[in-house]
């Protein structure tokens, strides 16, 4: 089913909008929240949540690509859920995650400017964009969709130690275009 | 701010970015490097992720995986699916670029389901209003795969997708092309997996109630998986199980010229496509924002257009125009009259109960989709004039 079908009938109100998410992008929401919470019973909660998150933000959104903001959504459950401190011990996924990007925090800057998560998001799309296409696709893949190391290692056909070194470099090269623009979080 | 709380801003910063590079990197599609198994060839690996994801889990031995369930008649559905109390949905090979299709050309062959049912190469399935029958093909127009899918929508509770993928490739080193899931640590994440040996042939199945769930065998005929909806039951899936059993998919039957070659093009393409069919946007102050048109063997059939307004939000869609000359068993139950026979109550009612109105119009459905229900209206009888 195209996403604007399914996205009729959440318009609709027809429960078989969610069905039909599940159905198309079940796996990959429940991919995504599993590599960031690594515990599987918070992942199926968190893609539960997600749906039902989706049920109530469509309408009055009319998102122009389903998949991406789906994933937004579990992201942002996915934080949630790991904000609980119950939560933090079983997902390991999201303490990895964090510990690394800690390395591109920006350091203080003489003039500063604070963004808010979506400014924040226009910068780092604009940072993307000037990487060469498999750095920027490396990157998203390992902190949007939160493929763990050894995965995306497999991915690449690359040891993962190098590959390690090559994520390191990433984070700096955002951490120096965050302070060169003067970014302060 | 603690460098973790800085931290958590990131992530969401990132969670922000833009769908563009989002969707670039959502198969894993990196660019060059061959794994070194790719000297089997395309045909050999998409076999696999197909067909085998956890093919590999139940043959590697010395793992954690149950012992293989032996068939017999009177073999319940549900005990197919013994050992998969947990488990995710998650299949074993989703490590393959699932973004690199395999096949060059597919060709459908919906059309042919009361021919395909006489022959006795699908069973009836009359609880389901719709299938979709698509054979993939290679570059060369040797076949590949095929699919039927057969489905039935409605409420929540009256959901089902039934799927049945098969192909005769061989799958040699399934080992080298499956990717198994690791854990942080390194750990290999077994899913959960019954196998079951029904004449000496082994069955794996995957899923569980109220999940997604497939079974997935290959004979000396082809491999085949055989998969439901999270809404349906064992029984479901092991009746399709039982009928492919008996009667294994002749391919020969699917040559692609028998087939109907689908495209979808801009309208820019083909102009005078619905031409006759649609209202003057322009003269109601509706601009477009893109219009696709399908074609079928090369000839039109379904139209969908997207427009704007200048008094609205710059950009934001205030009208999706919808034609198709081969409207479904659904297109036709939410159709609530013909165009000439119509009025404006039933279209502000129409509208006030869902988004979309859906009428017809000649020999086609036309479904719309409007903001306003007076816009849509003024389009609609502007179409009787």
């Amino acid at each position: 089913m195209q996403d604007s079908e399914i996205i009729a009938l959440y318009w609709q109100r027809d429960e078989a909008a969610i069905a039909e998410t599940s159905r198309k992008y079940g796996a990959y929401c429940f991919r995504i929240a599993g590599n960031i919470l690594t515990a599987k019973e918070d992942a199926e909660e968190c893609v539960n949540d997600a749906y039902h998150r989706a049920w109530n933000a469509i309408p009055p959104e009319r998102p122009e690509h389903l998949g991406a903001w789906l994933g937004r959504v579990v992201r942002n459950v996915a934080l949630g859920r790991w904000q609980h401190a119950h939560a933090r011990k079983r997902n390991r996924g999201m303490t990895t995650l964090l510990s690394e990007l800690e390395d591109c925090i920006p350091s203080p800057q003489n003039v500063e400017t604070a963004l808010d998560e979506r400014e924040l998001g226009e910068r780092i799309s604009i940072w993307l964009r000037s990487l060469p296409q498999e750095d920027r696709i490396l990157f998203v893949r390992r902190y949007w969709y939160g493929v763990p190391l050894n995965a995306l290692a497999k991915e690449q056909h690359s040891p993962p130690a190098r590959l390690a070194q090559r994520m390191y470099r990433l984070r700096g090269a955002l951490k120096a275009e965050l302070e060169r623009e003067g970014i302060v979080l | 701010m603690k460098k973790e709380q800085k931290a958590e801003t990131l992530f969401c910063g990132i969670t922000n970015i833009s769908d563009a590079v989002i969707n670039e990197a959502a198969s894993g599609a990196l660019p060059a490097k061959r794994a070194p198994w790719v000297k089997w060839g395309a045909v050999a690996a998409c076999a696999c992720l197909l067909a085998t994801g956890a093919f590999v889990l139940a043959r590697r031995g010395g793992t954690d995986c149950p012992a293989v369930l032996q068939w017999s008649a009177g073999f319940r559905p549900e005990q197919y699916f013994q050992y998969n109390y947990g488990g995710t949905e998650q299949g074993g090979s989703s490590s393959i670029d699932s973004s690199a299709i395999p096949y060059a050309q597919t060709r459908s062959f919906s059309d042919a389901r009361a021919q395909l049912e006489a022959e006795g190469v699908i069973p009836r399935m009359e609880n389901h209003p719709l299938l979709y029958c698509g054979a993939h093909y290679n570059a060369d127009g040797s076949f590949y795969s095929i699919e039927f899918v057969w489905s039935r929508r409605g409420t929540m509770d009256d959901y089902s997708d039934l799927k049945v993928t098969a192909g005769y490739q061989e799958v040699p080193a399934l080992e080298d092309c499956i990717y198994v899931e690791t854990d942080g640590e390194g750990n290999i994440l077994e899913p959960a997996v019954t196998v079951t040996e029904r004449d000496g042939v082994q069955i794996v199945a995957e899923g569980r109630e109220n999940r997604n769930k497939s079974l997935t065998f290959e004979t000396d005929s082809g491999w085949y998986r055989i998969e439901g909806s999270f809404n349906d039951g064992y029984a479901a899936v092991a009746e399709l199980l039982d009928w492919f059993w008996e009667h294994p998919i002749d391919f020969a039957r699917f040559p692609i010229e028998a087939g109907d070659a689908y495209d979808y093009v801009p309208l820019a393409d083909c102009p005078d496509a619905f031409s006759e069919y649609l209202p003057d946007f322009a003269a109601f102050g509706f601009t477009e924002l893109e219009t696709h048109v399908t074609l079928k063997n090369g000839a039109p059939v379904a139209l969908e257009g997207h427009y704007t307004t200048e008094s609205g939000e710059e950009g934001a869609e205030r009208m999706h125009w919808c034609i198709t000359a081969e409207p479904d068993y659904y297109d036709l139950e939410r159709a609530i009259g013909t165009l000439e026979a119509l009025t404006e109550a039933q279209v502000y009612d129409a509208l006030a109960e869902g988004s979309s109105v859906a009428f017809l119009q000649g020999n086609c459905c036309v479904i719309v989709f409007p903001q306003e229900a007076t816009e849509a209206w003024a389009l609609i009888a502007s179409l009787r004039n």
